[in-house]
């Protein structure tokens, strides 16, 4: 019963912070239709993400659609970097909403993202190796395999 | 975030390491900080959510991985073990879930930054020492990883009682 009454406390700890945040964070970090919903908010407001480029077009500017999440803001960059379509990029900049884009100040182009991923995916291999080698369920409960 | 790979590996090196000082059973639990050291990447599943459901709920899950919430869900989910093991579980899941995080503050912080003080603070924070999608720190965590799988593999060739005796480390 004792234990029943601390999963209860634990969910509801970690609920109560999760809405506490949806609730807060909201006010500090706005979605990108959010931002285009307001464009005079987010006027001259520093912009902060990371996403895929999309539509890129170099010359002697960089211009491509940010996509974050599904969501696509246009991004504009001074500069001539070897950027392709479908490259995963951190961008930091300052919104110009009034004319619907981002200027970018700063940018990180990942090297190969896929390498990532495939580490990550050896990386669960191994989490559930070590973890099930160990434990087993038994009566909605992990249990020590060799107790 | 680093890669998954280089989590586990540091948590397995961490429970390595605390069975060489002596730390007793340090080793039955490496698959429990294994899975603490990629539970702060609960939060990866929201953004899955967004992405492909259009469901945005980042901001509500934001607090998963933070220190407070990451520790939070290390208790709740600790809490579906054998009572008897409760205690070592939750210890050795936090170990995982302070190894994530520890490496996501060296990441360089316009990716981000970790909310340390959440829920007194929104504030994000970062050593902004390296780029999230860099093998530094897999190369950094697989010397001693390296070093210690061979102590391993040389105690394995020992003659079997004494190899029996250091079991239980």
């Amino acid at each position: 019963m004792n234990r029943a009454w601390g999963k209860l406390i634990l969910l509801a700890s970690i609920l109560g912070l999760c809405l506490y945040s949806q609730h807060e964070y909201g006010k500090r970090h706005s979605s990108i239709p959010e931002i285009e919903e307001e464009p005079d908010r987010f006027e001259n407001v520093s912009f902060r993400s990371e996403g895929r480029a999309r539509n890129v077009t170099v010359g002697q500017t960089t211009s491509f659609a940010l996509v974050v999440m599904g969501d696509s803001i246009d991004a504009f960059y001074d500069r001539t970097v070897r950027l392709k379509d479908g490259d995963r990029v951190i961008v930091y900049g300052i919104l110009h909403m009034k004319k619907g884009y981002l200027q970018v100040t700063q940018m990180h182009i990942y090297k190969d993202i896929r390498r990532l991923y495939v580490l990550s995916a050896v990386g669960l291999v191994v989490v559930l190796y070590l973890f099930l080698r160990d434990w087993r369920v038994d009566r909605l409960e992990w249990r020590r395999r060799h107790a | 975030m680093p890669d998954w790979l280089t989590y586990v590996l540091s948590a397995w090196v961490a429970c390595e390491l605390a069975a060489l000082v002596g730390l007793r059973g340090a080793r039955r639990y490496v698959g429990v900080a294994a899975v603490g050291s990629v539970l702060p990447d609960l939060v990866k599943a929201f953004f899955l959510l967004k992405t492909y459901g259009h469901v945005d709920l980042v901001a509500f899950s934001v607090p998963l991985a933070t220190p407070l919430g990451a520790i939070l869900v290390a208790g709740f989910a600790s809490s579906f073990f054998d009572s008897s093991e409760l205690r070592s579980v939750f210890a050795y899941m936090v170990i995982g879930v302070v190894i994530h995080i520890a490496w996501d503050f060296t990441l360089h912080p316009y990716g981000g930054g970790q909310l340390m003080l959440f829920p007194l603070s929104f504030e994000q924070s970062s050593l902004g020492w390296i780029w999230s999608d860099s093998v530094l720190p897999l190369a950094i965590i697989g010397i001693p990883a390296a070093m210690l799988l061979s102590i391993r593999l040389a105690h394995g060739r020992l003659p079997g009682p004494r190899r029996h005796g250091h079991r239980g480390l």
